[in-house]
């Protein structure tokens, strides 16, 4: 072989190989529900030690609560007991209206189905995406404890994201913050319809596709519409922070701030439908 | 056999990185300002052993990354066997002894790393990250691997000139 076709035979190796990865990585981009085996083995090797490094973290952050001393924690307790005490008062608030609205639903023939529609699995965050690229966490428990892609997220303080992917002991969840994780929503109080997508950078969220004279109010709470079959409707995104009108007039730019701490989310609640 | 207590050193270094980078580092909490130990094997193979070992090292840790990460695979086998490439090809006649060398070219191939990663996101998604955002992950990794370059540079190439990292041919 003369070295001219040597020195071409690699370069045209070397243009399929580049081609054929690029493939490979456009048809893996975000929405990838099955993860391949290689990369489901690794995850799982790496579960231990990650739930271990975040046990490490959280007890060096702890030490400055420590040294703080233990006065503090005992006010905190108190305020905290006081606070779970009128937290239970409410929720005998909450049964009652529960079961008076059961009642009226059977007296109206409702079709709508009153009883809750999910399980809530509380889980603890492993790991946050380890690229920098992505606003992706990882969170314990994976296709062994009935976790799938898209079953959507939950904290205390409101909605967190999807599952994309799992594996067999850990799954990752897109958060609503990531550019590709936008969110059908309604504004609580005058059910005005918008898209809800984070800009990666920020935990900033904006609420897009709202014309002009919808009636909204800054610190109106946003809401899941229901709408696109992922997130069912009603749970808590953020509330309004600012609206401003768009250069050409037609539609609004809403700023929405959500009551999730996105940087320091430790335990989540991943929704699984009830069969 | 000739090399192999260099092969198993080597692995067990790449072992090393790989759980320490992915299992704990990236737990901390430390954001942007996340040592990435990968990014030495191909910078330094590439300056210290030239453009084949630099691709060589390059492609396996950009592998070992996609499949962690899990987006846009191959992505990262791609740019940095290109980049590890590069650094041996443009490293080619410097003088190995100033540690200057080791500094600079970390901090070029990061930089190279995360702007071609990102400029192939945006190509491969239609979607083009920030100039603020991406300026904010090369400079926050640009700092701490930098500090990290000299130290770990130091005795990989004492290792590669004397010790166990020396590739042994038959002269030898």
């Amino acid at each position: 072989m003369t070295p001219n076709r040597k020195k071409g035979l690699i370069i045209g190796t070397v243009v399929i190989l580049v081609l054929l990865v690029l493939y490979l990585a456009s048809q893996t981009s975000t929405d990838r529900e099955n993860i391949s085996k290689p990369e489901a083995i690794l995850r799982d090797i790496l579960t231990p030690m990650q739930n271990g490094a975040r046990v490490i973290a959280e007890n060096i952050g702890n030490w400055g609560a420590y040294l703080e001393g233990i006065d503090n924690l005992r006010a905190e307790n108190e305020e905290l007991r006081k606070e779970l005490s009128a937290l239970r008062l409410q929720l005998v608030q909450i049964d009652e209206y529960k079961l008076e609205n059961e009642r009226l639903h059977k007296l109206l023939n409702s079709v709508d189905d009153y009883r809750p529609k999910f399980d809530y699995h509380t889980t603890t965050v492993i790991n946050r995406d380890p690229s920098k690229w992505y606003e992706t966490i990882r969170i314990n428990g994976g296709a062994a404890d009935g976790f799938a892609p898209n079953m959507p997220v939950v904290c205390a303080e409101g909605l967190v994201g999807r599952i994309i992917n799992t594996s067999e002991h850990e799954s990752e969840v897109l958060l609503i913050t990531d550019r590709n994780g936008a969110v059908s929503c309604m504004v609580q109080n005058t059910r005005t319809i918008g898209v809800v997508e984070g800009d990666n950078e920020t935990t900033n969220l904006s609420m897009i596709h709202v014309p002009y004279d919808a009636e909204i109010e800054n610190y109106q709470q946003v809401i899941t519409s229901g709408y696109g079959g992922i997130y069912p409707q009603g749970l808590l995104v953020g509330y309004i922070n600012n609206i401003d009108l768009q250069s050409d007039g037609l539609m609004l730019n809403i700023d929405v701030r959500s009551y999730v701490d996105f940087e320091h989310l430790e335990d989540v609640m991943v929704l699984v439908r009830k069969k | 056999m000739l090399n192999w207590r260099r092969n198993l050193v080597l692995t067990v270094l790449y072992l090393i990185a790989f759980f320490l980078q992915y299992g704990v580092l990236s737990n901390l909490g430390w954001g942007v300002f996340c040592p990435q130990l990968l990014l030495f094997f191909p910078v330094y193979a590439g300056v210290l052993r030239g453009s084949l070992p630099g691709l060589a090292h390059g492609v396996l840790c950009g592998l070992l990354q996609d499949l962690v990460i899990g987006r846009f695979v191959g992505l990262n086998l791609l740019v940095w066997g290109l980049t590890g490439f590069l650094c041996g090809y443009f490293t080619k006649g410097l003088f190995k002894e100033n540690y200057l060398i080791a500094l600079l070219s970390v901090f070029l191939v990061h930089t190279a790393n995360s702007l071609l990663y990102a400029l192939m996101i945006g190509l491969l998604s239609g979607s083009f990250f920030s100039m603020t955002f991406i300026s904010k992950i090369i400079l926050g990794g640009a700092l701490v691997n930098c500090f990290l370059a000299p130290v770990i540079y130091v005795p990989v190439y004492r290792s590669l000139l004397y010790g166990v990292l020396k590739p042994l041919t038959k002269q030898n």
